[in-house]
């Protein structure tokens, strides 16, 4: 957010963009469109916590590698028969199918609607299996950490302070004037996100139970006691005080856009996302109209995936869950007219490993995710792996190794959403270490 | 006090359906004068108990003469007389609640609701005089976190009953005592899924094989022990003189040969059907009471291949040895050098400041590599340790600009209710059942987000001066415009109300705060003074003191509502919600 105050936004400068072979690299990319005036567009980042099983949500589905999963994970029960599950698109001779919970989702892939990428994860450069050892520095370090693959996959290193879609905030902040850059990120899980982190601006944070209010009257007594950062020697009740500035300066605004009544109806009992998906549809509605936002990145999440045991009871309930979600969201944006102009997209620390442990599995490393939405493409992005442990895709421990970076996904992300070359090229220096060409991931 | 107190938990428990009102107060005691002793009386008993009442201050200040190592002492040799098993098991539990029946044979698996156990939490806090205890076992359940919001724990209430107890017992006990009662406990197995877990299965001409779980394997090196990097004595990163980066602990391999020591563990007392309950992961079904046992081993699941982690070797064997090669992992983990600085921050984190000096930290881990008689991991010395520090004593670090922690909501939530003498409701309870949704702390015991507790031990508020100087406040990451909103939405009725009252087809309060010894210091203004001694320890500036003052002359009604609105700005103030 740009702000006029002494407040503590501005702690560094925009870094200058150079002119880079990265340049070429993004501005390569079909689809990618300027910001231009009138036009509105948004990112819903639903990060799925844990690790999701990927193999179990997009399942292989062609003869031969439905064979080796089933190989692989039927001796436990964590196979899916291949006439429960949903076909969805091919590749390459490669088919997936989605799990029979995901039955919108699969809709919406049939309609083209819904653009899968493959194999995705973190990447310091291509990595071949031969390649590979523990701690080589060709391999990212810390891979199977929950809280460092949070990191890793939200800003790009286990140990930046930035997150890339705080990062993409930045360049975004300023096209959204000086009403609605206070709301270009906004968390909508309670709290503060590092994906949303950024260098210049701050996350506003709302929740499934809906936007915060300011309770104490401007100029009061009350106010007084909770604001004047600046005047706090304290650092901790400096920080506190922020968050009672940021309530004071914002929630008014962002709450006389909003309708006192909502007409979106409510969200399926017992859903969590998409309570979270409600409160970002309702500002995304007025985003435009009331606030004069052209740019914004949400972040909302659920879970938790991580199915070291159980899977088969959890694993459904969480995609049936995130199924719904997804649909009910897309009912929202349909009736808003907004369903081309806003994408959800997921992510999670990792994938999980293709053989189970007896009835569960364990962290991995290259995982599937979903990109979702009207101006999505609809097809398979990357390369899917070939389902065998001992196949050049998969380690003897079972992780799959990723053929797709998290820089390329994000920064095709990025260009849709109409951020610049040069800032894409300085947000994710290293997408261009990948031989394919920039990933496409919409129409 | 504490005799009547008790005597009167009993019978609300024993007839839940009558109410009873709230014990007297002390109310010509509510305040203590203040003084210089007074208030570091106030703030040392900040860092060690639930929050100080009058009592508590003139305990330690007139009848231990300020002797804060006295007081530690009488804490430490307190007769342990709380338990989470017994005080929940005379909760009832209904199927909706979470009594989980088994669908195979239809055998009730848990008396005890998970969501309970997070509800004795509060009896505990704010009734036991064991106060002490009580903060440390709170702090250690941040490090050796379970959760019953996860899925794992559902039919496992029982279980997590005893893991809470386990905590509370082993507060002041050694360290590797520690780690090992949590290990056996049903709880974590279930929680980090090592319960049932079976040796690898080959691969065969068909199959790919399995392999063991490795959830636990890592966690507790990382969560429990160790931690993800080298440390120096002092807490701080050791770098690799070549790369200049700092050394990991553990890699993958060490998770993995960790993971076969994790192997052929389950409850006591298993049904019959063993080989059904390590086949799926799950009893067949259940009986009450081996949850409340700790886990044993079933050497048949154990791995017997060669195990290596973090540089020891136990060679392959044919006779499995689970208990054996347990005990070879726990203590490989509890002589690590990074155990002391690595439990010993994050305790003075919990307790005392978000950003202790290295030199603090060297202190404390000392301690635990060596109590003073030569032992190593003696947690009642750790605790002592963070608490007589000159870092945590000093008069100066009030004032120090990077001094201090947030207060918690459990810790703000706990320390009103024991201020003001709150009792539980009818039921036994104060009201605060994590699934009711009106119910807006944003944090609740034993209910964590996941294994990494409510917030990251690294957590930095963005774009901050501590961000800047690369200094943590984990409890910011739950501290957000949302929850300061939410908190405040349900602190100010009952403020106004002096409790929690709920309406609905049986009204009442589900606990009463007592303002007796308050109100008459309202009008003068007076009771502000006391506010600030009893909540800030003295620190209260000139400016919030008039802001409050100023906010209760212009707020209307008679004494009560006038004092409901100070404290509405006292809690919500940035100098309440940090501890200095």
């Amino acid at each position: 957010m740009v702000s006029a105050s002494s407040r503590r936004r501005f702690l560094g400068g925009a870094a200058a963009a150079a002119a880079t072979p990265l340049a070429s690299y993004f501005s390569a990319m079909a689809g990618a469109s300027a910001q231009s005036a009138g036009d509105y567009k948004a990112l819903v980042c639903i990060y799925l916590s844990g690790g999701n099983d990927h193999i179990n949500t997009i399942v292989p589905f062609d003869a031969e590698n439905y064979k080796s999963y089933y190989a692989a994970r039927g001796g436990v029960g964590l196979a899916y028969a291949q006439s429960a599950l949903l076909p969805g698109p091919a590749k390459n001779g490669y088919q997936i199918a989605f799990n029979p919970n995901l039955p919108n989702i699969a809709a919406l892939s049939a309609a083209s609607e819904a653009t899968i990428v493959a194999n995705v994860g973190p990447l310091i450069g291509r990595i071949a299996k031969s390649a590979y050892a523990p701690n080589s520095p060709l391999v990212p370090p810390l891979l199977a950490s929950h809280i460092d693959q949070q990191r890793t996959w939200q800003s790009l290193g286990h140990a930046n302070p930035d997150g890339w879609g705080g990062l993409l905030g930045d360049t975004l902040a300023a096209g959204n004037g000086s009403a609605g850059a206070p709301f270009t990120t906004i968390s909508g899980n309670g709290q503060t996100i590092l994906f949303l982190t950024g260098t210049r601006s701050a996350q506003y944070v709302v929740s499934a139970q809906g936007t915060p209010h300011a309770f104490f009257n401007q100029n009061s007594h009350f106010e007084d006691a909770l604001t004047q950062a600046a005047t706090r020697a304290n650092m901790l009740e400096q920080a506190v005080s922020h968050v009672y500035e940021d309530l004071r300066d914002y929630a008014v605004e962002l709450n006389k856009a909003l309708p006192w009544v909502s007409t979106f109806p409510g969200p399926p009992a017992g859903n969590s996302l998409a309570a979270q998906l409600l409160t970002i549809a309702r500002i995304v509605k007025v985003a435009r109209s009331a606030l004069g936002v052209r740019r914004q990145i949400f972040y909302v999440n659920f879970g938790s995936f991580d199915t070291h045991d159980g899977q088969s009871i959890r694993h459904p309930k969480l995609l049936a869950q995130l199924d719904g979600a997804v649909a009910y969201f897309h009912k929202l944006m349909t009736a808003a007219n907004l369903w081309n102009n806003v994408t959800l997209f997921t992510m999670s620390e990792f994938g999980r490993q293709l053989l189970p442990n007896n009835d569960g599995t364990d962290h991995g490393w290259g995982s599937h995710h979903f990109v979702i939405g009207g101006a999505a493409n609809g097809r398979i992005a990357g390369e899917l792996p070939m389902i065998d442990i001992n196949g050049p895709n998969f380690l003897q421990n079972g992780w799959m190794i990723p053929t797709t970076s998290i820089e390329q996904y994000g920064s095709a992300l990025g260009a849709w959403l109409g951020v610049g070359s040069a800032d894409l090229a300085r947000i994710f220096p290293n997408a261009i270490a990948y031989s394919e060409a920039p990933l496409r991931l919409f129409k | 006090m504490r005799k009547r107190r008790a005597i009167t938990l009993l019978l609300a428990l024993l007839s839940a359906s009558t109410f009873f009102p709230p014990t007297v107060g002390d109310a010509s005691a509510q305040t203590v004068i203040d003084s210089a002793e007074a208030r570091r009386a106030y703030r040392f008993l900040a860092e060690a108990t639930f929050g100080a009442r009058a009592v508590d201050v003139r305990h330690l200040a007139t009848d231990l003469k300020s002797d804060y190592q006295a007081w530690i002492n009488e804490q430490t040799a307190h007769a342990t007389r709380f338990s989470y098993v017994e005080t929940a098991k005379k909760f009832p539990c209904s199927v909706a609640a979470g009594q989980k029946i088994s669908a195979a044979v239809g055998k009730i698996i848990t008396s005890i609701c998970p969501s309970d156990v997070s509800q004795v939490f509060w009896l505990g806090a704010v009734l036991d005089s064991a106060q002490l205890r009580q903060r440390v076992a709170f702090a250690l359940s941040q490090i050796f976190v379970i959760s019953v919001e996860d899925g794992a724990l559902t039919n496992w209430g029982n279980a997590s009953a005893a893991y809470a107890d386990v905590l509370y017992r082993d507060a002041f006990a050694n360290f590797r005592t520690l780690l090992e009662d949590v290990t056996r406990s049903d709880a974590m197995g279930k929680f980090l899924s090592y319960l049932y877990n079976t040796k690898g299965a080959a691969a065969t001409a068909s199959t790919p094989g399995t392999v063991p779980d490795q959830n636990f394997a890592r966690e507790v090196m990382q969560l429990f022990t160790i931690g993800l990097v080298q440390l120096d004595s002092s807490g701080r990163p050791v770098l690799d003189t070549a790369t200049g980066k700092p050394i990991p602990t553990y890699s993958q391999n060490d998770v993995v040969g960790a993971s076969n020591v994790m192997t052929g563990f389950g409850p006591r007392d298993l049904p019959t059907n063993i080989a059904y309950d390590f086949k799926y992961g799950a009893p067949l079904y259940g009986r009450e009471d081996y949850q409340f046992s700790p886990i044993v081993a079933y050497p048949q699941y154990h791995a017997t291949i060669e195990k290596r982690f973090l540089g020891v070797t136990i060679p392959a064997s044919s006779i499995p040895n689970p208990d054996g090669d347990l005990k070879v992992f726990l203590d490989t983990l509890f002589h690590h050098s990074n155990v002391g600085p690595f439990i010993g921050k994050q305790l003075i984190q919990r307790l005392v400041t978000s950003n202790p000096s290295p030199a603090y930290v060297h202190r404390v881990a000392a301690v635990f590599v060596n109590n003073g008689a030569g032992v190593r991991g003696d947690l009642a010395a750790v605790v002592r340790a963070v608490l007589v520090d000159p870092e945590a004593r000093s008069d100066a670090s009030v004032a120090a600009p990077t001094f201090g922690k947030i207060r918690e909501p459990i810790l703000r939530m706990s320390q009103l209710l024991r201020v003001f003498n709150a009792n539980p409701g009818a039921d036994g309870t104060f009201g605060f059942n994590p699934y009711d949704s009106t119910l807006q702390l944003g944090q609740y015991p034993f209910l964590a987000g996941s294994v990494f507790n409510f917030y990251y031990p690294d957590f930095t508020p963005p774009l901050s001066a501590l961000a800047s100087k690369h200094l943590v406040s984990p409890e910011m990451q739950i501290t957000t415009t949302e929850t300061v909103y939410r908190l405040d939405q349900f602190l100010t009725p009952i403020f106004a109300q002096a409790g929690w009252y709920v309406g609905g087809t049986t009204p009442g309060y589900l606990f009463t705060l007592d303002y007796r010894g308050w109100l008459p210091l309202v009008a003068s203004g007076v009771v502000v003074d006391d506010l600030n001694l009893v909540f800030l320890s003295g620190q209260m500036s000139s400016r919030l003191r008039s802001d409050i003052l100023a906010e209760t002359a212009a707020t209307t009604g008679g004494e009560q509502a006038k004092f409901a609105r100070a404290l509405r700005v006292l809690f919500a103030s940035p100098e309440y919600i940090v501890q200095k």
